[in-house]
């Protein structure tokens, strides 16, 4: 059962010159006591997905598909599925539909004004891609109204006495929940033109105490002007009610499980070395006893002895505290030390998804490839490395087709006219390039 | 008080070698960089350049020495001026040096310095501004500058740690190409030994203010000698699933510069620290021919018959977490 489920999710942040597509269509669920990584250069949308998740985006950003669905006890999971799948029909039919209406009107006319028709067409298909929770429950419409209608004669019955309706009644209502796409916090925070609402109670209620999230650069992260255990006891004070003392007992607890000494509490940020700055944003995300924490690149401006003694933490904490985990790197290296999972990024789409043995053992995207081949290593042979040519896209006018066809170095025609799709050569193992099954059967990269 | 960033380094600079110049944050290995260029001044001791010690030179002979020097800055988002298109900034040196007569001749220089620091074709780039390049078309911008007055020796100050990963690896091929090229030395300062292994000959690791091991890159990284680079080579991560990692053998936190340990400066954080190691300070050890550590137990541990003792446990903190993560329900899974 996942614990968070990313389905579909599109956040676009609105600039001058259009939409920066930050993260567009990324399907992802982490189960629960999993470690999942996440890898990929600057700028390809992994603090973004982040960010989207614990719902901390800037007010530019816009989510324009998909669903967050935070659920801890995961029971609607098989219903979810159901519902999904008979919704998922419907709107390819729709698509369909559409796609034919689009094809069947005049091409328009080189310089011509744009056609506002085609363009509402094209915006309605576009949102029937990356369906929202509401996209969902429209068409689910029959399904809810039948549900709604079995809770009101299952609670009848119930009310004359029938022992069996108890039972089925619970049921019912889960499924109901499931086809009302319950869960979504996107659904719940989401304004009509797709941005989210800073407050929700319901949001309040998961943002910290469940998913929390330990900052990139801890060193900018810190109040300087207060005490860092003053800043840790807000934390925990905002969200239960607790005092003074008890807060306090709660932040030296914390202290000894990160490895901070106690008596180090009263100080301030700048008395702070950075290894236990970082050690302090770990405390303070651990403060509510979340289920989810996030560490977006928790190592990145420490120094190597620094940053493998954190790691060391990460992985000894993982191990007492069973938590689940979403480990944000641009170094492969550094997250296959602790990651079950890892998922590597590239312009805002997951392009490769495998166990951290396999990412290295059996790599079936190029874009992966390169960037395992682009760092250098202490141990083996010392061999030249390649960097990937060119440099990461614009997100406002990406690459036709592929994303990544323009630095591949096994690109070919089709790779520029059609988005590839997920190859999933074996359960777990998904990547997005047109050759991933050649790639699979061959067991290596070569260009065919 | 003083903040001793450098405390008595030597090492030589061969022609047409790159020395990587490798430690932790605050170690003194930009101090370092910068000393060699004559940006800070030594308190004591000598830099000699082709025989001359730069600090006794005279402000002309100084103005004639930068020529010959150059360097390479970690952040080319700063160590560009954002005002300055490339063909400003790349011939900035050229108008101050008075070489190349008339604009056509320095933007014939430029072009080649850019085309050799892989901007092809050169032309293209001359108009363009900072924030029109990106990351590692800027760190080529800053190298090609350097490039352009044929120096004797460049100085690069973690060129690649700003960059992407994608990227680095080009800007580093094409140090290296460079050097071949031109058999121009470099000292390559970073705090990255998997970095410093693909890049330089030789290696020199720095702690506290002093090069606390040096030798032939290969044999450094393979024999490692003094604990403290042993340490820094174990707390590498390194790109092969299959790797077991082992606790890193280091303890406690990097001791102020002010006031440093007495004896050996790294034996507050040895493992192997014995009592000599507190009172005398340790000797530079010739291990093996051009390999030197400065450790009392230098011989012992590259010959094998001395090895850091496992790392004490962490105490157990699961009573702790059971009781904080009680109270919010059981943890996951």
């Amino acid at each position: 059962m996942p614990l968070v489920a990313v389905r579909d999710l599109r956040v676009y942040f609105r600039i001058r010159q259009g939409w920066v597509r930050a993260v567009d269509g990324v399907n992802l669920s982490i189960d629960r006591g999993e470690t999942v990584g996440l890898v990929g250069e600057s700028g390809c949308g992994k603090t973004t997905l982040a960010y989207a998740i614990t719902q901390l985006l800037p007010s530019n950003a816009h989510i324009l598909g998909g669903q967050v669905i935070w659920e801890p006890d995961g029971k609607l999971y098989p219903y979810r599925e159901e519902y999904w799948k008979i919704a998922a029909e419907r709107i390819a039919k729709d698509i369909e539909a559409l796609k034919a209406r689009l094809a069947a009107m005049p091409k328009p006319e080189e310089g011509s004004k744009p056609d506002a028709e085609r363009a509402a067409l094209e915006e309605e298909l576009e949102l029937l891609r990356h369906p929202l929770s509401v996209t969902y429950r429209s068409y689910l419409e029959p399904e809810i109204r039948a549900l709604e209608a079995k809770v009101a004669e299952l609670e009848a019955q119930m009310e004359q006495g029938s022992r069996g309706a108890g039972r089925q009644l619970a049921q019912v209502q889960a499924r109901l929940a499931a086809a009302r796409q319950e869960g979504d916090l996107m659904a719940v925070t989401r304004r009509k033109d797709g941005r989210l609402r800073e407050y929700h109670p319901k949001l309040s209620a998961v943002r910290w105490a469940q998913i929390s999230i330990v900052f990139q650069g801890a060193m900018n992260a810190l109040n300087p002007v207060y005490t860092v255990g003053d800043q840790i006891v807000e934390a925990i004070q905002t969200h239960e009610q607790m005092s003074d003392d008890e807060a306090r007992k709660r932040v030296e607890e914390l202290y000894r499980l990160v490895g901070i000494p106690t008596d180090r509490i009263d100080n301030y940020p700048h008395e702070y070395s950075g290894g236990m700055k970082q050690r302090a944003m770990i405390a303070m995300a651990l403060a509510l006893g979340p289920r989810l924490v996030i560490m977006d690149e928790p190592t990145t401006a420490l120094d190597v002895i620094t940053a493998a003694k954190i790691m060391d933490e990460i992985r000894r904490l993982q191990e007492t505290l069973k938590m689940t985990l979403i480990i944000i790197s641009h170094d492969v290296s550094t997250v296959a030390k602790v990651a079950d999972r890892i998922c590597v990024m590239y312009a805002g789409e997951i392009i490769e998804e495998s166990s951290s043995k396999k990412i290295f053992s059996q790599t079936l995207h190029p874009y992966t490839e390169g960037l395992l081949g682009a760092f250098p290593s202490v141990k083996g042979e010392k061999k030249r490395i390649e960097s990937i040519p060119g440099s990461p896209p614009s997100l406002v006018t990406p690459p036709s087709g592929c994303r990544f066809h323009p630095r591949c170095k096994y690109a070919k025609d089709i790779c520029t006219t059609t988005p590839p799709p997920y190859v999933v050569p074996e359960p777990g193992h998904r990547s997005l390039c047109h050759f991933s099954q050649d790639f699979y059967t061959q067991g290596a990269l070569t260009r065919t | 008080m003083y903040v001793h960033a450098v405390d008595g380094v030597s090492f030589n600079l061969m022609q047409g070698e790159i020395l990587g110049l490798v430690g932790e944050s605050g170690c003194g290995k930009t101090t370092t960089g910068r000393l060699i260029s004559r940006l800070e001044t030594p308190t004591e001791g000598f830099i000699l350049f082709e025989g001359a010690d730069i600090a006794s030179l005279t402000a002309r002979e100084m103005f004639d020495f930068r020529r010959d020097l150059q360097m390479i800055f970690q952040d080319p988002y700063e160590s560009l001026n954002p005002r300055f298109s490339v063909l400003r900034a790349v011939s900035e040196p050229l108008l101050i040096h008075g070489i190349a007569n008339g604009r056509e001749q320095r933007a014939e220089l430029v072009i080649h310095a850019l085309e050799d620091a892989g901007l092809r074709p050169g032309q293209d780039f001359l108009d363009r501004f900072p924030h029109e390049m990106s990351g590692g078309q800027r760190q080529r911008v800053a190298i090609a500058r350097a490039l352009v007055l044929n120096p004797k020796v460049i100085i690069a100050d973690e060129p690649v740690s700003m960059l992407d990963v994608s990227i680095r690896a080009g800007v580093m091929n094409l140090m290296l190409d460079l050097r071949d090229k031109y058999r121009i030395p470099y000292v390559f300062i970073t705090h990255d030994i998997a970095v410093a292994r693909y890049m330089s000959d030789r290696i020199a690791v720095m702690y506290l203010g002093r090069i606390v091991e040096s030798g032939p890159t290969e044999e450094v990284v393979s024999r490692p000698t003094h604990p403290y680079t042993r340490a820094l080579l174990l707390a590498v991560p390194v790109p092969d699933p299959e790797h077991t990692y082992t606790q890193v053998p280091i303890k406690g936190e990097l001791p102020s510069p002010i006031d440093l340990p007495s004896g050996c400066r790294f034996r507050t954080r040895c493992l192997l620290a014995q009592d000599i190691c507190k009172t005398t300070a340790p000797p530079n050890v010739e291990v093996s021919p051009g390999h030197t550590a400065e450790c009392h137990f230098a011989q012992d541990i590259y010959e094998g018959r001395l090895v850091e003792p496992p790392m004490p446990e962490q105490s157990v903190v699961e009573d702790i977490a059971q009781k904080l993560f009680a109270s919010h329900g059981p943890p996951a899974k």
